[in-house]
């Protein structure tokens, strides 16, 4: 890939992904708000807006991220399967984003209990929240996050392969 | 002067393995919850009836997850929810 076309690909690979933690960050708020609040209006409020950040917001992020991880990982050095920390990422957004697209269902149909006006207040109480998968997912967004910071070394059989071909047709 | 230098091929590093060993705990955990905890997890279990609203089990209040929330305000334990359909 040439290096101006890889930079413009890693700026929005950033800009995506950075975007994901913080959407995720602001349903955490969402979340705990619905787990501890009482009051109908807020609940109601809150699951309608979780269900909007979600669909609207979480979910266009996070496909976005993965495509752009593969075209920046394709497009570099880097390459997918030749270096660890690559695939462990890989791997770790493939499975928040699996998650992700199941709770989503799980979101929408608590928002619409919540949207709908004949909902008894006391089971709008009783809804559940998803703190359990929203606090896990965003530790799973952070780790990929320190492991793209840092790149701990660690090449795989396949990279050290491809590594070794390369440096015996580079002329010396 | 041409120098052939053997390059070993490199281990997996610890932090790797560490890795694979957390996600291997975390993968039996999550089949022991499926397998021992009553099957309830997925995005079924928050709705029953989930996608027919029309249907009365879109009337069912979760099961789960209940103990983490706060009890109704008029003291009643969460189980003991109005609106039950009871059999």
């Amino acid at each position: 890939m040439p290096p101006r076309l890889r930079k413009v690909a890693l700026t929005i690979h950033i800009i995506v992904s950075v975007g994901w933690i913080g959407a995720v960050a602001a349903y955490l708020v969402l979340d705990v708000t619905v787990s501890a609040s009482e009051d109908v209006q807020t609940l109601r409020a809150a699951y309608l807006a979780m269900d909007l950040v979600t669909q609207w917001s979480i979910l266009p992020l996070a496909y976005a991220t993965l495509v752009t991880s593969l075209i920046v990982s394709l497009g570099t050095k880097w390459g997918l399967f030749r270096h660890y920390w690559v695939i462990i990422s890989l791997v770790l957004t493939v499975f928040a984003l699996v998650i992700l697209v199941s709770e989503a269902r799980t979101i929408s149909s608590l928002a619409e209990a919540a949207a709908d006006p004949a909902t008894p207040d006391e089971r709008l109480r009783s809804l559940p929240g998803t703190l359990l998968h929203s606090v896990g997912g965003t530790v799973v967004l952070l780790v990929v996050l320190v492991l793209n910071v840092y790149k701990p070394r660690g090449m795989t059989a396949y990279g050290w392969r491809k590594q070794q071909e390369q440096r015996t047709q580079s002329p010396p | 002067m041409a120098v052939d230098v053997q390059v070993a091929r490199p281990k997996m590093p610890l932090w790797v393995k560490v890795f694979i060993g957390i996600g291997i705990a975390f993968g039996l955990l999550l089949i022991g919850v499926l397998l021992f905890g009553g099957a309830e997890h997925g995005p079924g279990r928050h709705l029953g009836g989930q996608g027919d609203s029309s249907s009365s089990g879109a009337d069912t209040p979760p099961t789960e997850h209940s103990g983490t929330h706060a009890p109704a305000p008029n003291g009643q334990a969460n189980d003991a929810r109005p609106g039950i359909p009871t059999a």
